[in-house]
């Protein structure tokens, strides 16, 4: 005969232990970083530490289980934990993708991003970059990544262009950038290298990137992770100069371990 | 009503929300079933999920430690007298507690059983997820000293007090029937109180997270199936981007500790007022908070604590835009 009260415990520990055995498995695999901003990591530990306290506490034998109210105990609510164990434990674990970015609702996400259909309009350029005009106010010039320009991301790319006294310098320059693909199926010879930028977690990612030409672009399927080595120069187009960057090597290559994009600021 | 009848409603309520939102996400993405909807779905809700977690502990532990050694006489003595003082000082408590949005709810229950007044415990709640020291640096970082800024806070803070206000003027009325809830009447006997802080911390885990759950999956699916484009293509106006931008707080239900960037992206194109009613409706109120709400209120309190929110940041975002040019 089960004792109710202790096969209600039981599952309360199970489900404590096993979210902080997930978060715990998150940051053992590095799989952490497809879902939030890695300097949180601290955080998720933690949280597995106190989640799995609650766990153990709570399989001590009480003295007096029964609170004399005359009322069943809600065990059911439990249950829905099973939605975050199975999602986490046996679904592949995989960041945000070119898939996430939708044909017509290339909007999807929120702001002025570089959507497929068009390839990067100017205005679409423009404006995704116009979004770290702000960061440029009130930080020092300089928050690039790095010193050196080939070790600049697809976001320090944006910001130089955004920054309107050095967009010009982006002319003949030379970069090394890492994305995914963003192609139009018809096009054989342009693509987007592609990355999201978040900055907590992915209710604020935002897909930016630089548009790249490549005659081989038809042997490139989309979400596939490149490393595209090139050259700017400015292209017309709708009467505003886009800049484009000519590619002069593309290789495949992995995932990156932490796929997004952080402000260096934060 | 008898209890079972009371079981049902809820799970109906439950449904009758959530099937809405699924007939509208299975519309929209013309197969639910599509891998990459799936994992774009899945994605979304771990990270929501993951995020939010610490803060919930958090709010937990610290209503753990309240139930367990927070004496009813030592808290009144540290609660000034009048309902406006009482609820000045429940919407600085945040900076005391700063449990953000996920966490403020289980200690605000924890307050109400412990004999707080609701003026302190209801503008501690609507003010909490705001007024605290990480939201003040993030903020700031984003938008430095200026009418943003201030005009985050000062409405946040008037907006609580005026709800702490209400709150006070209705003490019965907010008050949950308690009689079918023990998660935080708990006569789990610990000689040990920092095991019986832990020991309740458990249970109210268990309690809030299915709330916390029910909310991810909701804003996932949200954000999964609704091209915010369409939203903020509507743009423009005094009022129409004030309502647009409470619209997209609510829907998008970001962490407040960093949605004062997500705002940032918005300010090319949207009104100061509007990225204030941004900034201080959507911590307020976003699907997770109201799920969570649930938890701790009446149906008819939280929809009270939906709409008041709503109309105070409205006004003071539609009064920005057309005084404060």
């Amino acid at each position: 005969m089960i004792d109710i009260q202790f096969a209600r415990r039981l599952t309360h520990t199970a489900i404590l232990l096993g979210i902080g055995a997930y978060f715990a498995q998150l940051i053992t695999s590095g799989n952490l970083a497809n879902y939030v901003n890695i300097r949180i990591e601290w955080m998720i530990a933690t949280a597995a530490v106190l989640l799995w306290l609650y766990g153990i506490i709570n399989l001590i034998p009480q003295k007096n289980e029964s609170c004399g109210c005359g009322h069943r105990h809600d065990s059911w609510k439990a249950l829905i934990f099973i939605i975050p164990l199975f999602l986490g434990f046996f679904l592949p674990s995989k960041p945000l993708g070119a898939g996430s970015i939708g044909d017509s609702d290339a909007q999807m996400l929120m702001r002025n991003h570089i959507s497929m259909d068009m390839l990067a309009t100017p205005e679409r350029v423009h404006n995704a970059a116009m979004l770290y005009n702000p960061l440029n106010d009130i930080y020092p010039e300089q928050q690039f990544s790095s010193e050196n320009p080939l070790h600049f991301t697809i976001l320090d790319w944006l910001r130089l262009y955004a920054d309107t006294s050095k967009k010009d310098a982006l002319e003949g320059q030379k970069a090394d950038v890492t994305g995914f693909v963003i192609r139009d199926d018809a096009s054989t010879d342009e693509f987007i290298v592609t990355r999201f930028f978040m900055r907590h977690c992915i209710f604020d990612a935002i897909p930016i990137g630089i548009v790249v030409r490549w005659n081989d672009t038809d042997k490139l399927p989309e979400d596939t992770w490149v490393r595209v080595q090139g050259i700017f120069a400015f292209d017309e187009r709708d009467g505003m100069k886009v800049p484009v960057l000519q590619a002069t090597k593309v290789k495949r290559v992995r995932q990156p371990d932490i796929p997004y994009l952080y402000p260096q600021t934060q | 009503m008898s209890r079972i009848q009371t079981h049902i409603l809820n799970k109906a309520y439950l449904l009758t929300l959530g099937l809405p939102v699924a007939a509208y996400v299975i519309g929209k993405t013309a197969s639910p079933l599509n891998p990459v909807t799936v994992n774009t779905f899945t994605a979304h809700f771990l990270s929501i999920f993951i995020e939010a977690m610490p803060f919930l502990l958090l709010g937990t532990l610290v209503s753990g430690l309240v139930e367990a050694f927070g004496h009813p006489e030592f808290l009144a003595r540290l609660i000034p007298r009048t309902s406006f003082t009482r609820a000045i000082t429940g919407a600085l408590l945040g900076f005391v507690f700063p449990v953000c949005e996920c966490g403020v709810v289980p200690v605000v229950r924890r307050l109400m059983h412990k004999g707080v007044p609701m003026s302190v415990c209801i503008s501690f709640l609507i003010a909490a997820p705001i007024m605290n020291p990480v939201v003040v640096w993030s903020t700031y970082s984003a938008f430095g000293l200026g009418p943003v800024f201030y005009g985050r806070f000062i409405v946040a803070s008037f907006t609580a007090i005026c709800i702490g206000l209400l709150a006070s003027r209705d003490e019965e009325a907010t008050m949950h029937t308690t009689t079918h809830k023990h998660t935080y009447h708990s006569t789990k006997k610990h000689p040990n109180k920092v095991m019986r802080a832990l020991s309740i911390g458990a249970d109210e885990t268990i309690e809030m997270g299915f709330y916390l759950i029910i909310g991810c999956l909701i804003a996932s699916a949200l954000q999964t199936a609704v091209p915010q484009s369409t939203l903020t293509g509507i743009g423009g106006g005094a009022v129409a981007s004030v309502i647009v931008m409470q619209l997209l707080a609510f829907i998008m239900s970001i962490c407040s500790t960093v949605d004062a960037f997500v705002a940032l992206g918005f300010a090319r194109s949207f009104s100061a007022g509007s990225l204030i009613a941004f900034l201080t409706f959507g911590p307020m109120i976003d699907i997770k908070s109201t799920m969570m709400f649930l938890s701790a209120f009446k149906k008819r309190t939280v929809v009270a604590l939906m709409i008041l929110p709503f109309i105070l940041t409205f006004a003071a975002g539609v009064t920005f835009n057309l005084f404060m040019q």
